[in-house]
């Protein structure tokens, strides 16, 4: 004979759970329903929702470049990663870059060339790079050109093998000399000199990028601790200790709490407990 | 017959009787909501140390004074489901207002939380009368925010902090005055090995002998990594590539170096400190967790190395006087080892902890976020400090008197590096030491044993961690092409100009590590 309990307690928690699905649906359905722009979503790396959105305004308007790079881009990045997304924005972006004009193909030809290099299993850094020169000599002075040219110096200096580090390093100093964008030119001087010093190309050529970046102004308050100290070390490597000890001097001043301040007290003679204040 | 009979109505009514009970608290909850004017904001933590609830409960009453039409519901889970609770509240978007976050994934804050950024660069009206008056909200923190989540790479705030944890060694007062006739704390390796060594000659009231150092593999990851990681501090210095005085992000960095092997001799004193430490804790304390470490407070181990956190409960539960002090790592001058230690490290600029993130879904997000501008005012925070006696993170409020020993040491060098974590760890370093540790820290194992078993298996386990690293990074990268073609769209903020550097910076290190791997053989 069996115990009614099971029984009963079942068709309880069966009609509590069916009220309490009611109540939750009825609340989701009063709800406002948000329709974001797509690009916002990609910046909100929500892009799932990003694909939807494009693929909407694609439909509403086949000739929308911008939403066909907007799908492209969030095609790369959609969950599960699918070899086919991939290949449908490599095509999207082709699509722009046969069709499109000024700007938008531009993007395209920077976004196909990365996805050469990053997105596609394998990569083919060679048509990577082929695609950056290309851009480059189409567009000498456009901001995503000449990032795109940084972007081919960490493949020539760490994946290619072109030539030898030393000899790749100066061929790529003389070809940077155009580069006028800030960003593109702070970044290039960035990369540099972490392969200068990777690369084991000296702490002269590393100290020279540093100080480079330094000048042309950084966006985030890490990098800029972290460069004050590298500069720092490899001035004091090349005997330069006044350069090292103004670097030093300025990330006490900026950045008095951080971990590090107590060895660069230290590297300073400095008293232990009042950061030294930073020459102008 | 009839016994079961009644024994099965009693079953049926205590089962209504629990979903009538339940339905009122639905409908009554319902019904609070459904009033216009009350806004109720549910905070869920895994917080279960003594004084955490009742400090949280103090700031939201005192909150509540100030706005009687909002009410503060804590949800305290226990850790070890917290992940799923999350995760579960998070798929279904019926997430609490506040969660606090661990480690988390760039994706899981931007899809689930608010960004905060531009609420922490404006100040923080509860500081008004106070030296933080216009100060913006992010600069009234012990570290102005810098290592917040996802601020790296996102460049957003997502979360604000609550502690910062440090670690000390708990002692036993009176019995330690009986074993070493005075209550001084070692203040070197040797006096503290000394001190181990005479509470294990020493014999309890019940005529067993003390164990000098209570634990389980818990305090384990805290004591015996510390003293590991002292004897790589100057490797770690002398494999800084890039020269920034920082420590390998991941060991696995670190083991991929041909500096760092088995060889050197910095590598063989780190795991001779730990297993000449280790043979001082519990017998299979390597099997206990957490909340199986109870010899400290039954007065049978002489010291436990633990955080903080665990102040409050320890405190609680010993009916004898506490002391602390920080644990005694070799310094430069210890005859043995001395060569391998730049001094004692710093504690400040870790991070800060007890960290909450404002819910997507919340329906009061305003609020949710005025009230975590309270609880890390001047006088908010002083008032969860004193009843939680956690570490304060706001500047200017002082640590409540009896936890003044775990204030951050802020003068020190950088730390070094470790093989793995001996506890909630991940990875194939991780799990090769784990499965290799007891030949390190047990009575009969040695450090030959221990090294023979690690250098058969750890290069594969190096390959495998670092080509998760590289797939990491790789994601990274990749999913900063899609969001910096968005931020080109909307630039005006810096944040393009962050978000080349650090995805340059990003890609320059994948490439590099990429190379490094294939140098290595991989």
């Amino acid at each position: 004979m069996h115990a009614p309990f099971p029984c009963i307690a079942g068709r309880i928690l069966a009609a509590a759970a069916g009220v309490a699905i009611g109540w939750t649906q009825a609340a989701r359905a009063s709800e406002p329903v948000d329709a974001p722009d797509g690009w916002e979503n990609v910046a909100q790396v929500q892009f799932l929702d990003a694909r939807r959105a494009f693929e909407a305004r694609l439909q509403a308007d086949p000739a929308d470049h911008d939403a066909r790079i907007g799908l492209a881009v969030a095609l790369l990045n959609v969950q599960p990663r699918q070899s086919a997304n991939i290949e449908r924005a490599l095509a999207l972006l082709e699509e722009v870059r046969s069709d499109g004009r000024g700007e938008q193909v531009i993007e395209a030809t920077y976004l196909l060339a990365r996805i050469h290099q990053l997105h596609r299993d394998p990569a083919d850094p060679y048509k990577a790079v082929e695609l950056f020169d290309e851009l480059l000599a189409a567009h000498p002075d456009h901001p995503l050109a000449q990032m795109g040219f940084v972007e081919a110096a960490m493949l020539r200096l760490y994946v290619l093998d072109e030539a030898s580090p030393a000899a790749t390093f100066a061929t790529l100093e003389q070809r940077a000399a155009h580069l006028s964008d800030p960003t593109a030119r702070r970044d290039f001087h960035l990369t540099m000199a972490a392969a200068a010093s990777r690369l084991r190309l000296g702490d002269a050529a590393a100290l020279r990028h540093l100080r480079a970046a330094d000048a042309v102004g950084l966006a985030k308050r890490n990098t800029a601790g972290n460069l004050y100290i590298r500069a720092a070390t490899r001035a004091r490597a090349l005997g330069q200790v006044d350069l090292a000890e103004a670097y030093e001097r300025r990330f006490l001043a900026e950045f008095p709490r951080d971990f590090r301040a107590y060895t660069i007290r230290q590297r300073l003679g400095a008293p232990a407990t009042q950061p030294a204040e930073a020459t102008p | 017959m009839k016994a079961a009979t009644l024994l099965n109505l009693f079953g049926v009514v205590l089962t209504a009787g629990a979903f009538a009970a339940s339905i009122v608290t639905v409908a009554t909850r319902t019904a609070r909501e459904a009033a216009p004017e009350q806004i109720t904001i549910r905070m869920c933590h895994w917080q279960l140390e003594a004084g955490m609830r009742d400090a949280f409960d103090a700031v939201a009453k005192e909150y509540s004074r100030l706005h009687p039409n909002v009410r503060i519901e804590q949800i305290a889970v226990p850790g070890r489901v917290y992940g799923s609770y999350t995760r579960t509240r998070l798929a279904g978007r019926n997430v609490p207002d506040l969660v606090e976050v661990g480690d988390q994934t760039d994706e899981l804050l931007t899809r689930h939380f608010l960004p905060l950024t531009r609420y922490v660069e404006q100040p923080n009206p509860y500081n008004a009368g106070t030296d933080l008056e216009g100060v913006p909200w992010r600069d009234t923190f012990i570290d102005g925010l810098g290592h917040a989540p996802g601020l790296e790479s996102l460049q957003e705030y997502y979360a604000i902090p609550n502690s910062i944890v440090t670690v000390r060694v708990y002692y036993n007062k009176p019995l330690y005055r009986a074993i070493m006739g005075h209550d001084r704390p070692p203040e070197t390796y040797e006096a503290f090995l000394d001190v181990c060594r005479r509470a294990q000659r020493h014999l309890g009231t019940d005529g067993r002998p003390i164990q000098p150092l209570a634990g389980s593999r818990f305090n384990a990851n805290i004591l015996l990594d510390a003293l590991f990681r002292s004897q790589t501090q100057k490797l770690a210095r002398e494999i800084d590539e890039l020269g920034q005085l920082r420590t390998p992000a991941h060991p696995a960095l670190a083991f991929l170096n041909e500096r760092v092997s088995f060889d050197h001799p910095a590598i063989r004193d780190g795991l001779q400190l730990m297993r000449e430490v280790g043979i001082m804790m519990p017998a299979g304390f390597l099997q206990l967790d957490r909340e199986d470490a109870f010899y400290f407070a039954q007065q049978r181990a002489l010291m436990i190395v633990t955080g903080s956190w665990d102040y409050r409960s320890i405190a609680d539960q010993s009916p004898f006087e506490i002391g602390l002090f920080p644990i005694p790592l070799p310094s430069p001058d210890d005859p043995t080892y001395g060569r391998h230690v730049l001094g004692p490290v710093a504690e400040g600029g870790r991070g800060l902890g007890i960290n909450f993130c404002v819910s997507n879904d919340s329906k009061h997000p305003e609020v949710a976020i005025n009230f975590l501008r309270f609880l890390t005012s001047r006088r908010g925070h002083e008032l969860f400090v004193g009843i939680s006696k956690w570490l304060p993170v706001v500047l200017g409020v002082e640590p409540a008197e009896e936890t003044l020993a775990f204030r951050p040491i802020p003068e020190g060098y950088t730390d070094g590096f470790h093989i793995a974590p001996i506890m909630w760890g991940s990875g194939e370093m991780y799990r090769v030491q784990s499965n290799h540790l007891h030949r390190l820290l047990t009575p009969d194992g040695s450090v030959e044993t221990f090294v023979s078993l690690m250098r058969a298996e750890l290069p594969a386990a190096v390959h495998a961690d670092t080509l998760r690293l590289i797939k990491s990074y790789n994601e990274n990268v990749r999913r900063s092409d899609s969001t910096l073609t968005a931020l080109r769209r909307r630039d005006g903020d810096g944040k393009l100009s962050a978000g080349w550097e650090t995805q340059n910076a990003q890609e320059a290190d994948l490439y590099w590590l990429r190379r490094r791997l294939a140098q290595a053989g991989g």
